[in-house]
């Protein structure tokens, strides 16, 4: 006991961060802003926050979650606003909820100013090293890492965010070589030392892409595609840093790639195919190799050629993932338009890696099985920049917060998409690397990129990461969108000359009387821009901010369904209210069957409405697990 | 889900699902004092709380009284749920019960899920160790039969009349998602026209699913047994015997009954209308009047809810493909169960042997009669059960296939007026955790499923 006390002391970090990728950047920054002392270790301080696939952050559901991370005082999108060379509103055409912005950053200087950040960030310190095993107390709790120069290293808290590096393997054509990302070696330690602990491993595989050298492309072969303007951002404030805008270009596989590919997949040269990989690929990443093989009938796939940097030659194409020998690579890259000279930078490749089954999470992150111990990123199963930065702020956030003895943020399925992605992890786990959908979230319609602040900066403040400038200018935002909204309700549209001008131009049925701008809006066929129009024309002046009437325009026009789906997420509040004490999966709940009792035993659900979420458990089920609640409650009295 | 809004008025029965004197019906939620209005008409003006009035039990629309019973009424935080609620003591025929859990559902309230109640009582705070701990025990013992049950009725043909409705609301899904989820594909717009089509299949599938509902049907018409069979193997006598009174003519000419004959009685509370018919024979040579009766009882035969075939000992080897061939398109898939009886046992002595499946009776004598009574009811009601699971989740299903067409109703609309695709996809899912809260499936895993398999996405 002594000793427990003497190392707790002697720890010589609060918080411990193995690995830099975007959820070890968010996570340190999150601990050390909310000054705690934090070591981020990872094994290249040169690779830190590294775009390691495709350089563009955000897309459907995935912007989402950057303006989330923003709202609650994260650093992607901020970085990513900086640093983007190309900016588009995806699904503009489409309804509110699914409209999401994406980006694609200069990757060198995304990294750079991530890099600079961090450094630039008190209480929070970079070593270069490698960690291969953690360290348990006498308790079971977290007490230090291993390290391969610099020794045993104590802390109060560990995150783990090793992202593939873990056990990793790389394949490109039948060449195998142990590694997470090309060039670079993998960790070994640390997976056996995890699983030394018992946890539960799985095995995933994702791959990537050939990169081009632009000097060897005729672009005049592709379609042009240019930078949304005015462009959108993540973060809430205008960034300061503005790039210049460039273009990307459009391309296609041809009939003679598919043979190409067809045939190197007979002659048994594919990875995925002749069973060297193993790993569950993700469904909605194919690679061209499965694209071909199983969409034969399609003839042809887009290619998107994505500048990497301003200063750099290097093209991103995107779609055609693969791990096929080089030769192979160069010969079906030639076949495409535009590409008839390419010349090959890097080669694709498929990477194997360990991933750490996330039930074994409880919804702060942290391991139930380790105290102290937290899991953020690919080391979780998932995919993706943005999702693994999300997990890394949480994981940051909750640690800090368990220092400070504070209950952990928990985010609940309607309030963002943070709370659906750990909800889904740590209640159902994964099967292939997880991608945030929008189809994942119930309350879709609820989680709006445009109402990010109003659902969300409350939380960023109250927990001490968002600043209180930055949440009071939020506010104010969402103040000027209550005014307008009780504006638009209060005002009428009066006909003129002008106005049934308009009326007619656009087929609306014309007005006689005055009538309510919010009946105005409510019609399908007026969109925001003619909405103005019609404004402008009855001399009405709506308010200056465009974002503010966008959104208070989407508040109205969809009014009756948000407020369906309001209704509908109070009816299952209760659900999600009702705390289940962690105690009463201990003993066995008679009438259940085993395979439900073994699913929630090992899961441990912490309310009512996370264990009816689990397959299996019936409403029959839940209504025996509500009794066991009360008569756990009775025994503690 | 399991839906735990205040506002979502609960009801259910609280006693065994048999025929018994009296039965307990219980309500609770915000809405109670209201539905209790719609439904329970005092005889006396002045109701107290805690306090049992008698009065009548009305259907809220026709206003129709179905029952005669006492009301109790527990204001907010002093009932067993610690929510407004109230209590009916009705007589115990299933009918009734069935008549007045469809009144309550008319009226705003929901049938609860097993456990509801409990469920409810624990989380208002209401529920003491000792209740909670005997009730456990209840809902395990229920839970066990309902998990059976539900089986059944999956097997019993719900899956087969719900999956043509499901596949095309994943397909729909799929469709829609796809393109919300993966702009960068350039899927294309999804067929407005198409998808609207294949919205109305749904809509009639389900439609037609509700017509059909034999529930409704046999609570306000009765449920058709048709006595069936060759001439003179005492169909009419029967047909006396059970109603217990003479409504047709007997006599032994063969031939006697040609039209139609329908008389109404019940068995343990269940409406029946008995359908006497003429007897099948060889039509060629017969008066044309005779005929016409003959293929009026083969019509009946395919309207009837339970045929009740009657033959005498000698026909023992039956042939029923062959007699059945006047069905179209030899559909015996949808045909009502036959209950296969021997008649005049009374000629035949003790010995007489029978057919596994055949029932003995002497409709003359009524030696087999209450036996055969017990059949038919179990036919109708689903004998197994006698949890009234079985015609509770009847109720039940019938709610979610209603609420699962009203969705898609709304997600018409959303498509005719142009809303965005995720407004139409919104109410979708919604119509479709409504099959599935049925069917016990997941949707939202079958959609991902779905897109990646049907369109090429990702990068």
């Amino acid at each position: 006991m002594l000793m427990d006390s003497l190392l707790q002391k002697s720890a010589q970090y609060d918080v411990l961060v193995v690995g830099g990728g975007h959820a070890g950047c968010e996570a340190a920054l999150a601990c050390a802003r909310l000054g705690f002392r934090t070591l981020l270790i990872t094994n290249s301080i040169e690779r830190i926050a590294v775009l390691s696939c495709n350089p563009a952050i955000g897309g459907v559901g995935k912007g989402h979650l950057v303006k989330e991370i923003d709202a609650l005082g994260g650093q992607m999108a901020k970085v990513a606003d900086a640093t983007g060379i190309h900016f588009k509103t995806l699904n503009a055409s489409k309804g509110p909820a699914v409209r999401a912005t994406r980006c694609q950053s200069d990757m060198e200087l995304y990294r750079q100013t991530m890099l600079d950040t961090t450094l630039g960030t008190e209480n929070l310190l970079l070593r270069q090293d490698d960690v291969t095993g953690v360290i348990l107390d006498d308790l079971g709790q977290v007490a230090s890492v291993n390290t391969r120069y610099g020794g045993e290293i104590f802390a109060q808290k560990v995150i783990l965010t090793t992202g593939t590096f873990m056990n990793a393997c790389l394949h490109l054509g039948n060449k195998t070589s142990p590694g997470g990302r090309f060039g670079e070696a993998p960790s070994d330690g640390l997976s056996g030392s995890l699983k030394d602990l018992g946890f539960k491993f799985g095995r995933l595989k994702t791959g990537t892409c050939p990169r081009l050298d632009a000097r060897t492309i005729d672009f005049s072969a592709c379609t042009e595609q240019t930078s949304e303007q005015p462009k959108p951002r993540f973060s809430f404030e205008k960034s300061e840093m503005q790039l210049k805008q460039i273009s990307c270009w459009l391309t296609h596989t041809t009939e003679k790639t598919h043979q190409i590919i067809q045939n190197a997949i007979d002659d048994g040269l594919a990875p995925i195919y002749n069973g060297q990989i193993a790993g569950n690929g993700p469904r909605y990443c194919p690679s061209i190799e499965d694209k071909i093989n199983r969409f034969a009938s399609r003839g042809s796939h887009h290619i998107f050629l994505e500048p990497q940097g301003l200063n750099t030659y290097e093209i991103y194409p995107n779609g055609i993932t693969t791990s096929l020998p080089p030769k192979i690579q160069l010969e079906f890259l030639r076949s495409i338009p535009g590409l008839g000279q390419v010349e090959v930078t890097r080669w694709g490749y498929a990477v194997e890696y360990d991933f750490i089954d996330p039930t074994q999470c409880l919804p702060s992150l942290e391991t139930k099985k380790v105290g102290g111990l937290y899991l953020a990123g690919q080391i979780n199963g998932t995919t993706g920049y943005e999702e693994a930065a999300m997990q890394g702020l949480l994981a940051g956030l909750n640690a800090a917060r368990s220092l400070m003895g504070k209950k952990s943020i928990i985010l609940g399925r309607h309030q963002a998409y943070a709370g659906v992605l750990i909800d889904d992890l740590v209640t159902k786990g994964t099967l292939e690397p997880y991608r945030m959908f929008t189809s994942r979230a119930e309350h879709r319609l609820i989680l709006r990129e445009d109402n990010v602040y109003e659902r969300l900066s409350k939380i960023g403040f109250k927990s001490g990461l968002l600043n209180k400038k930055r949440f009071e200018a939020m506010c104010e935002f969402e103040a000027g969108v209550q005014k307008e909204i009780a504006w638009l309700k209060n005002t009428n549209l009066c006909p003129n000359e002008k106005v049934l001008s308009i009326f007619e131009s656009m087929n609306s049925s014309s007005i006689n009387k005055p009538i309510r701008l919010n009946e105005l809006l409510k019609r399908p066929e007026i969109t925001a821009d003619k909405f103005l129009n019609l404004c402008t024309a009855a001399c009405l002046s709506a308010n200056e901010n465009p974002q503010i009437c966008y959104r208070a325009a989407i508040e109205i026009k969809y009014e009756g369904y948000i407020k369906r789906s309001q209704e509908s997420i109070k009816r299952e509040q209760t659900l999600e209210d009702a705390q289940i004490p962690a105690t009463i999966f201990a003993k066995q709940l008679s009438g259940l069957s085993n395979e439900v009792f073994e699913k929630l035993r090992v899961i441990k659900p912490q309310t009512l409405g996370q264990a009816f979420r689990i397959s299996g458990v019936t409403p029959a089920a839940l209504g025996l697990l509500a009794v066991e609640i009360k008569k756990e409650l009775y025994k503690n009295v | 889900m399991f839906d735990l809004n205040r506002k979502d008025t609960i009801c259910a029965l609280a006693t065994a699902f048999s025929p018994s004197a009296i039965a307990i019906i219980r309500v609770s939620g915000l809405d109670s004092a209201q539905i209790k209005t719609a439904i329970f008409k005092p005889k006396k003006q002045l109701q107290k709380d805690f306090v049992a009035t008698l009065g009548d039990i009305v259907c809220p629309h026709s206003g129709e009284t179905i029952d005669e019973g006492l009301c109790t009424f527990f204001p907010n935080k002093k009932s067993y749920t610690g929510e407004e609620s109230f209590e009916l003591s009705v007589h115990g025929a299933p009918v009734i019960i069935e008549r007045i859990l469809q009144a309550l559902t008319e009226a705003g309230a929901r049938l609860a899920q097993p456990g509801e109640f409990t469920l409810r009582a624990v989380l208002t705070g209401k529920l003491d160790l000792c209740a909670a701990e005997a009730v456990s025990d209840v809902i395990h013992a229920q839970s066990v039969k309902a998990a059976q049950t539900a089986l059944k009725t999956l097997k019993g043909g719900l899956k087969k009349c719900l999956q043509p409705t499901r596949e095309i609301l994943v397909d729909i899904l799929s469709e829609l998602e796809a393109r919300l989820d993966f702009p960068e594909e350039k899927l294309g717009e999804a067929n407005q026209q198409v998808l609207s089509n294949k919205l109305e299949r749904a809509c009639a599938c389900l439609n037609k699913l509700l017509q059909s509902a034999v529930l409704g049907r046999r609570l306000t018409q009765g449920a058709r047994v048709v006595l069936y069979g060759e001439p003179n193997v005492g169909k009419s006598t029967l047909l006396n015997a059970l109603v217990g009174e003479d409504r047709a003519i007997v006599h032994e000419n063969a031939g006697t009954t040609r039209d139609v004959l329908e008389a109404d009685f019940d068995i343990k509370g269940v409406p029946i209308k008995l359908v006497d018919v003429a007897g099948i024979r060889d039509e060629r040579g017969l008066d044309p009047v005779e005929v016409i009766g003959i293929n009026r009882a083969k019509t009946e035969f395919i309207k009837a809810d339970v045929v009740v075939w009657m033959r005498e000992h000698k026909s023992n080897n039956f042939d029923q493909e062959n007699e059945l061939s006047f069905i179209d398109d030899g559909d015996t898939d949808n045909l009502a169960p036959i209950l296969s009886v021997v008649n005049k046992a009374d000629l035949l002595g003790l010995q007489a042997s029978l057919c596994d499946k055949q029932e003995l009776i002497s409709a003359k004598t009524g030696q087999g009669l209450n036996n055969l009574k017990q059949k038919i009811y179990e036919l109708l009601v689903g004998g197994a059960s006698d949890t009234g699971e079985v015609l509770l989740s009847k109720v039940r299903q019938k709610e979610e296939v209603q609420s699962a067409y009203a969705y898609i109703k709304i997600a018409q609309t959303a498509l005719e007026n142009h809303q965005p695709d995720e407004i139409v996809a919104s109410e979708l899912r919604q119509a479709g955790n409504c099959l599935d809260r049925l069917l016990g499936q997941k949707l939202s895993e079958d959609i991902l499923e779905q897109i990646f398999s049907r369109f090429c996405v990702g990068k």
